[in-house]
């Protein structure tokens, strides 16, 4: 056993202690807040939610499953620090492994066969562990393939890690679980969806598809004859990982090519389908030696609803923003803005939602944009921190905006963001602005 | 409603073992992977005739009064005694003094820990029983493979012996 796997408290009791050492040191925290601010009225609560939501943080990467998976979400919105955000990109990587015969009873119980009856040859050793399973190499008729098994009892317990962060998570926004029902609500079911494989297989496969007439896109092929619930078989592709790509490469003509294809897949998926990779970070890509970028991992996918996507995309539209009767309709339409608000709320949602989908639409109102602009990439960071840090939004009443949107701007962050990273300059597929409208 | 027989344990068992070495990569698995091996095929086995395995092991106060599973305990320690053996030879297992005979009882305890969750498991396709497994024998193998207290033991007898040297 390693040391990592040792780390990993996999079992309620451990979970559950954990996350209990952790209420203690938030409850500390804020034991040694308040008396210093006995004696000295001045200090900002600011530095009390910067120690609970380090405190959080620790508690989420030391966790795996679902605990990882929101705090892989809570760092992509950057409103944590980046010493963290790193210490959880090690934490993916150390998986606990499956022992060789646990490998052979999941084929047994899900396929009903050994794994070497399956295929010409298989690899028991795992090659690559991910946050809720192993990938496993295989060959079949002289093809080489990849097998992703799913850990036994991930799909169990999100359920039970959703309750047990929860509390906390709560304490740090400072609101009540009804008004957070909603969002908690759309984190499992997406969580519960990454857990089956055969959602995957089949998402995997339409979104192929759907974007076969992208340039310089790869999709797997997915095999539904070896898969199962916990066993997902798909074609093995030689190429390296995008982080690796981003590190090593030099010529920018490859990087706006691999930065132009990840754009027109998810605008393609985005706009003409209305369902889309939700979780674009480079751990899902890969790049081929010659310039194809490989999209792995369907597991999480949203589907918008069309009334959602034609109130924030219309927003896109200058004709929308500049007409304030039009704006309201969309903005409410979005749940960011309440026909209870009075007159202050509304200014203060107004401006913060505006400025959101500001950001978020800017690319696409040229035809071609440069992401490696510093300036627009730190514009779009520092607005998640600014809102956390600005205490008119700790009140249950500023719970706001459609739960469609926590996973659509999960998906435009992560673009952006790796966009930034490979300092890419794009074309935009500006065909969509036509079609939406209110 | 249908009736439930009384298992057949030892049939399991033979069975059991009978599989395992059909596995080419179980020769060259190390004793923890071969009991992994071992449990989970039983568990296979079992689940084929699962109600009345079921009823079995949640028999009553006292399960292990059964003839079935007497025979089943007889037939394990003499499986574990090999594992044991191989174990020791290896170094995956520490020869300890005294302790070294409650090996048997160790496996035998954690095997039926597993078997009496395996009856309860409501979970799909009984998978946390999956876990329990894995968890239960890397456990019990952990307390048979050389550690920290026998290093101890080992500084501590030649702290004892050497020390005479310093005087």
């Amino acid at each position: 056993m390693t040391e990592e796997q040792n780390k990993i408290p996999t079992s309620k009791v451990a979970r559950a202690s954990s996350v209990f050492r952790t209420s203690m040191k938030v409850g500390a925290n804020y034991l040694k807040h308040n008396a210093q601010k006995v004696f000295n009225k001045d200090i900002d609560d600011e530095e009390l939610d910067r120690e609970n939501a380090e405190e959080l943080f620790k508690l989420m990467s030391q966790l795996k499953g679902t605990a990882l998976k929101i705090a892989q979400m809570i760092s992509m919105e950057n409103s944590l620090p980046k010493a963290y955000a790193d210490k959880l990109a090690l934490a993916q990587n150390s998986a606990m492994a499956l022992s060789e015969p646990l490998v052979v009873n999941t084929f047994l119980k899900y396929i009903g066969k050994p794994p070497e009856e399956i295929f010409d040859k298989f690899n028991r050793r795992a090659v690559h562990a991910a946050s809720i399973g192993q990938v496993h190499e295989a060959w079949k008729n002289g093809k080489k393939l990849a097998v992703k098994l799913q850990y036994p009892g991930v799909a169990d317990s999100i359920h039970s890690d959703l309750n047990l962060v929860k509390p906390l998570i709560l304490r740090i926004l400072g609101v009540k679980e009804k008004d957070m029902q909603q969002y908690f609500q759309e984190f499992e079911e997406r969580l519960t969806e990454e857990c089956d494989f055969e959602l995957e297989l089949k998402n995997g496969t339409q979104i192929a598809q759907e974007s076969k007439s992208i340039p310089n896109l790869i999709i797997p092929k997915y095999y539904p004859e070896w898969s199962a619930k916990k066993i997902l078989t798909m074609e093995w592709i030689e190429a390296m990982p995008l982080q690796q790509f981003i590190d090593t490469e030099t010529d920018q003509d490859k990087k706006n090519k691999i930065g132009q294809a990840l754009m027109d897949f998810l605008h393609t998926s985005i706009h003409e389908h209305h369902r889309f990779h939700a979780d674009p970070h480079p751990g899902n890509f890969l790049v081929t030696a010659d310039s194809q970028l490989v999209v792995l991992d369907f597991g999480c996918v949203k589907t918008i609803p069309d009334d959602f996507y034609n109130f924030y995309f219309s927003l896109v539209k200058e004709e929308v923003v500049n007409d304030n009767t039009k704006l309201f309709i969309c903005l409410k339409g979005l749940d960011f803005l309440r026909d209870s608000d009075d007159k202050e709320t509304t200014k203060l949602f107004y401006e913060n939602a505006l400025r959101a989908i500001k950001n978020i639409s800017k690319p696409m109102k040229s035809d071609i944009f440069y992401f490696g602009d510093q300036n627009y990439y730190d514009d779009l960071r520092t607005h998640g921190e600014d809102i956390i840090s600005n205490k008119q939004f700790r009140n249950p009443n500023a719970l706001r905006g459609s739960k469609h949107a926590i996973y659509l701007h999960r998906a435009f962050f992560g673009l952006y963001s790796i966009l930034f990273k490979l300092n890419a300059t794009v074309h935009i597929d500006r065909r969509f602005v036509d079609k939406v409208g209110v | 409603m249908t009736t439930l027989t009384t298992p057949d344990f030892t049939a399991v068992f033979n069975k059991t073992v009978a599989i395992c070495h059909t596995d080419e990569n179980y020769v060259q698995y190390s004793v923890r992977e071969k009991m992994l091996a071992f449990v989970f095929t039983f568990l296979q086995n079992i689940a084929a005739q699962e109600a009345d395995f079921t009823a079995s092991i949640q028999k009553n106060k006292y399960p292990w009064q059964q003839q079935g599973l007497k025979d089943l305990k007889a037939n394990f320690k003499k499986f574990t005694d090999d594992l044991i053996f191989e174990g020791t030879n290896s170094g995956e297992i520490q020869a300890r003094p005294l302790i070294a005979n409650y090996y048997q009882t160790i496996l035998w305890n954690a095997f039926w820990t597993i078997l009496f969750f395996w009856a309860n498991d409501k979970s799909n396709y009984k998978e946390n029983s999956d876990v329990m497994v894995e968890k239960t024998i890397h456990f019990s193998f952990d307390l048979l493979a050389p550690n920290a207290i026998d290093s101890g033991v080992d500084w501590l007898q030649n702290y004892i012996k050497l020390r005479t040297s310093i005087k």
